[in-house]
């Protein structure tokens, strides 16, 4: 379960402040699926990483299973990502000289899993996302839709409890786009918890819940 | 994360811009290198200054004869320093008269005569005794000062008789000459030559190879007696035949201190007038004094030149660590984003810098090591016991700025800014 609470955050720049978020409340249960749309710089990827706990909030209250995370340090901020929170980039961030195992492996390499282990994760998770084949090709050798798949795995098999996408079908075409979001789907029949911050209106009918930000606000 | 893999990671990190991390560490290997240099220099100075002021307090014996065993072969050998370094000729000059005398430069070098054909060249034999000396002759002069039989005598000094009756005997009065390779064509042994008011007999040719060593300030310096046409024409009592050659332009010939130093003064006077020269009394506490304000002086040059390349040695490691770190901002953040800790990438930080460190230090020392060996006669003793700490010292300071300023940049660096870095 997680709660945010009158989240605010604003940036200052060369004296000017930027409210990026303005008190933005919000519950999200276990199992739930939420897309966050709203017109570029309406704050929704600033919730997206306050929630993925790689920025932290000016003021607010975030609480994530009873962990207040708006009171953990940098370092601990790290911890709690690395143990909670998988993420899906628009840009695919995958290593480009790491084949798409290694690119998938890497969270249960940071999580000191051991390597057999790895192994056998790795592989079931790119099996199910149906990249199997593509296991010892490099990211620059596959196309798009399998380098966002590759990303979705690799958020997939370390099994955290929160996915959080920022834009998974953005530099993606339509047909694949819906490849990509059917496999969100199927994910989340799985249990897990998602949130995607998208333009598309396709893309955010997939989800359960849709939110729309306008000036760092959630509109009713 | 498990050692094993973190080890996987960190070969990733540094083999991630191989090119960069060569070029790194062949950059931090030359300034260590050029630091390692100015210590050489800078040690081996301050040696030779603290050689001459040792030497003037407690007095050396210290010979190094380097021609006249060559006067009786037929067929000298290529002549090497280290062959002709410590046969004792002095103990015959000092002890005649109970007048104590050593005449060279600095207090330490002997230059004696030689009979070149064209150009003045000399060769050196130094000494040291200066312990019971007060006072000094020096000529300023960029002539030579000749200090013929008569001179000696003048001056209470006079040289070896043995020397002189083993030369003389040993070529039938004539003194005997070693002449330079080139000659060989036109003269032979036994040949009697009149140079000038003096007979001569060839006695030997130098080899065409033969190199003649001429501790010449920092460095020793080795001639090709070919290439500059030597011709040696020796005789014992030429020995007494001194003078200064440019720019080393200094004479001193040290009394004893039971000499009349008045007396002394106006004979050297007369020599000064009867040979046109300039010359001057000096005391071995002037002598001291000069050589320990030269001494703090070359140190003081040294010392600046050292820090800058103490600080070049940094800058330049610092830069290319911080550097070598920028280009994997893209990588960092994926990694941060997939769990990977930066107490983790601090880790491949600290060994990779520590592997480049200890890496550079060491080419670097041992290029040193071989440079003092094949370059420098001094520096190669001295070497592994200073320099050594001066280098630790340089290596630990480097290492632990070259961790700290890619440490505190990747701090800094939050995951959101990473992650858009383009490739």
């Amino acid at each position: 379960m997680i709660l945010l609470d009158n989240i605010c955050k604003t940036y200052t720049s060369g004296g000017t402040e930027t409210h990026a978020l303005r008190g933005v409340s919000l519950s999200i249960s276990n199992g739930d699926y939420i897309a966050v749309m709203g017109p570029s710089g309406c704050g929704k990827s600033t919730l997206l990483n306050i929630l993925g706990c790689m920025d932290s909030s000016t003021s607010g209250t975030y609480v994530f299973d009873d962990v207040a995370v708006h009171e953990l340090s940098y370092k601990q901020l790290h911890i709690f990502r690395k143990k909670h929170i998988s993420f899906v980039f628009q840009n695919f961030a995958l290593l480009n000289r790491y084949t798409v195992f290694e690119n998938v492996e890497l969270p249960l390499i940071a999580q000191g899993i051991h390597s057999t282990e790895r192994k056998k994760k790795v592989t079931n998770t790119l099996e199910e996302l149906g990249i199997a084949e593509l296991r010892d090709k490099l990211p620059i050798h596959i196309s798009g839709g399998q380098q966002q798949r590759t990303a979705i795995a690799r958020a997939l098999v370390s099994d955290h409890e929160l996915i959080l996408a920022d834009e998974p079908t953005g530099a993606l075409d339509s047909n694949t786009s819906k490849e990509i979001m059917d496999v969100f789907d199927i994910i989340n029949k799985h249990g897990k918890t998602i949130m995607v911050v998208t333009h598309d209106l396709t893309v955010a009918k997939h989800a359960k819940r849709l939110l729309r930000m306008e000036d760092g606000l959630f509109l009713i | 994360m498990k050692n094993r893999d973190r080890f996987l990671l960190m070969t990733d990190f540094m083999t991630g811009r191989i090119k960069l991390l060569v070029l790194s560490v062949l950059l931090t290997i030359c300034t260590f290198l050029l630091f390692d240099m100015v210590l050489t220099l800078m040690k081996e100075q301050s040696f030779e200054y603290d050689t001459y002021i040792d030497g003037y307090k407690s007095g050396i014996d210290d010979v190094y004869k380097i021609d006249f065993q060559y006067m009786n072969m037929t067929s000298p050998p290529r002549i090497l320093y280290e062959q002709t370094s410590y046969m004792d000729f002095l103990e015959d000059i000092r002890s005649i008269d109970g007048v104590n005398f050593v005449c060279g430069y600095d207090y330490s070098r002997v230059r004696f005569d030689e009979l070149s054909r064209s150009e003045e060249y000399e060769y050196i034999m130094s000494t040291r005794r200066v312990d019971e000396l007060e006072l000094g002759i020096m000529s300023n002069d960029s002539l030579a000062l000749i200090v013929d039989d008569d001179c000696m005598n003048y001056l209470m000094l006079k040289c070896s008789d043995d020397y002189l009756a083993d030369f003389l005997s040993a070529s039938d009065g004539y003194w005997p000459v070693l002449a330079g390779s080139s000659f060989s064509d036109i003269l032979n042994i036994g040949d009697i030559l009149h140079y000038g008011d003096k007979s001569c007999r060839i006695v030997g040719f130098l080899d065409p190879d033969a190199t003649w060593p001429n501790n010449n300030g920092l460095g020793t310096y080795f001639y090709k007696t070919n290439s500059l046409n030597y011709q040696f024409v020796f005789r014992s009592s030429d020995m007494r035949s001194v003078r200064t050659t440019p720019p080393l332009n200094a004479l001193y010939m040290k009394l004893d201190k039971s000499a009349d130093s008045i007396q002394v003064e106006r004979q050297v006077r007369n020599i000064g007038n009867e040979y046109n020269i300039i010359l001057s009394m000096v005391s071995v506490d002037s002598i001291l004094a000069d050589s320990a304000s030269d001494k703090m002086a070359a140190e003081k040059m040294y010392m600046k030149l050292l820090i800058f390349m103490f600080v070049l040695c940094i800058l330049t490691s610092t830069a290319s660590a911080v550097i070598s770190l920028m280009v994997q901002r893209k990588k960092i953040g994926i990694w941060y984003a997939s769990g990977i800790l930066p107490s983790d990438v601090q880790t491949m930080i600290f060994a990779e810098q520590f592997i480049k460190i200890v890496l550079s230090a060491v080419l670097a020392y041992g290029i040193g090591m071989w440079y003092a060996r094949e370059c420098s006669m001094t520096y190669q003793l001295m070497h592994s016991t200073i320099t050594l700490r001066w280098f630790l010292l340089l290596s630990l300071i480097s290492y632990i700025v070259t961790v700290a300023v890619p440490c505190a940049y990747i701090s800094r660096q939050h995951i959101i800014d990473l992650l858009q870095v383009k490739d």
